[in-house]
């Protein structure tokens, strides 16, 4: 049985976000910061507030894939896997929003392309989504899911996302 | 078999190993296939439509496919489960997207079709009957290939 542990933070004023705690498992904390790998310091553009949110995604997403990938059974891990997807999936939608907003602020040439890029992806969750509500919330289906995000992503931040710092450095804002 | 096709792939696999994997991928000489391909413990297959018609597939061992997914991930996998081959049925998807790309600059345009992922060393694939060619690729975690089964499409 896995328990997660939440502290409420205040992320804006209009949100409400929880910072995850802890995972425990039969009495053992098996989350700690810093055991998440997912994160590479290449991953960074130069924008300190792209920055973290994108170190936020990538631990959401570990987090999520840690759960997926417990040596447990599907079911006692159910809730879990549950919780945790839409602990990440909520920060997506912030991210890519927030991203967006600041692609405006600096007046991004790409914007548009960015931003279509953006909405293909998250259809695509939601088309996961879909077929999780339609009865197909199985293991595997889940798996191919976080694999998935978890290859668009890197894929994403180190590619696309990373034009960003360098039009940012270009123009020396 | 034109240089085009090669490169592209190639280029694209370079590409996808360093931005992904942080790998350098270098290549060996170029084979000749015929007939039957025999699988590798995790293979994936990619369709290509268009300018160009036919296969892509790409072989692993056991090992190279779980330490690629170590990598991306940060987590030890134990065995190559339906987490492992999704996510290198993506990163050949990447690669084959990126190669589209490449190719296009030769004045190609295809398209690719989902990977197929299919993990088995006793299957052997068969893909008789078109040319083929086999890109033996090195890295610091393994080797693995990529068969190129294409020809040109004149009626697209």
């Amino acid at each position: 049985m896995l328990k997660i542990i939440f502290k409420r933070r205040l992320f804006s004023k209009n949100m409400l976000f929880y910072d995850i705690l802890g995972v425990k498992k039969q009495g053992e904390n098996i989350w700690k910061e810093g055991i998440f790998m997912m994160w590479k310091e290449k991953y960074k553009i130069g924008v300190e507030r792209i920055d973290e949110q994108h170190k936020e995604l990538f631990k959401r997403l570990s987090n999520f894939i840690q759960i997926v990938q417990d040596d447990i059974p599907w079911k006692e891990k159910l809730d879990s896997v549950k919780e945790t997807m839409a602990f990440m999936q909520q920060y997506v939608e912030y991210h890519f929003d927030d991203e967006e907003k600041y692609q405006k602020e600096i007046n991004y040439p790409d914007i548009e392309l960015h931003k279509e890029i953006h909405a293909k992806f998250k259809q695509e969750i939601y088309d996961y989504v879909q077929i999780f509500e339609q009865g197909e919330f199985t293991e595997e289906k889940v798996q191919e899911f976080s694999a998935k995000l978890m290859t668009w992503l890197i894929m994403h931040v180190g590619k696309m996302d990373q034009k960003i710092g360098e039009y940012v450095r270009e123009k020396g804002e | 078999m034109k240089a085009e096709y090669i490169n592209s792939f190639y280029i694209a696999t370079q590409d996808v190993f360093q931005l992904m994997l942080d790998l350098n991928v270098a290549r060996g000489d170029i084979k000749v296939l015929e007939g039957m391909v025999s699988g590798k413990d995790a293979n994936v297959v990619l369709g290509v439509t268009g300018d160009l018609k036919g296969t892509i597939l790409f072989g692993f061992s056991n090992n190279m496919t779980l330490e690629m997914v170590k990598i991306m991930s940060g987590m030890e996998m134990k065995k190559i489960d339906n987490f492992v081959s999704s996510a290198l049925g993506e990163v050949a998807n990447i690669i084959g997207g990126n190669a589209l790309t490449n190719l296009s600059t030769y004045d190609y345009a295809c398209d690719i079709a989902p990977p197929q992922v299919i993990i088995g060393k006793h299957e052997s694939i068969s893909l008789a009957n078109e040319r083929a060619i086999q890109i033996p690729l090195k890295t610091d975690i393994g080797e693995f290939d990529i068969s190129l089964f294409l020809s040109e499409n004149k009626n697209s």
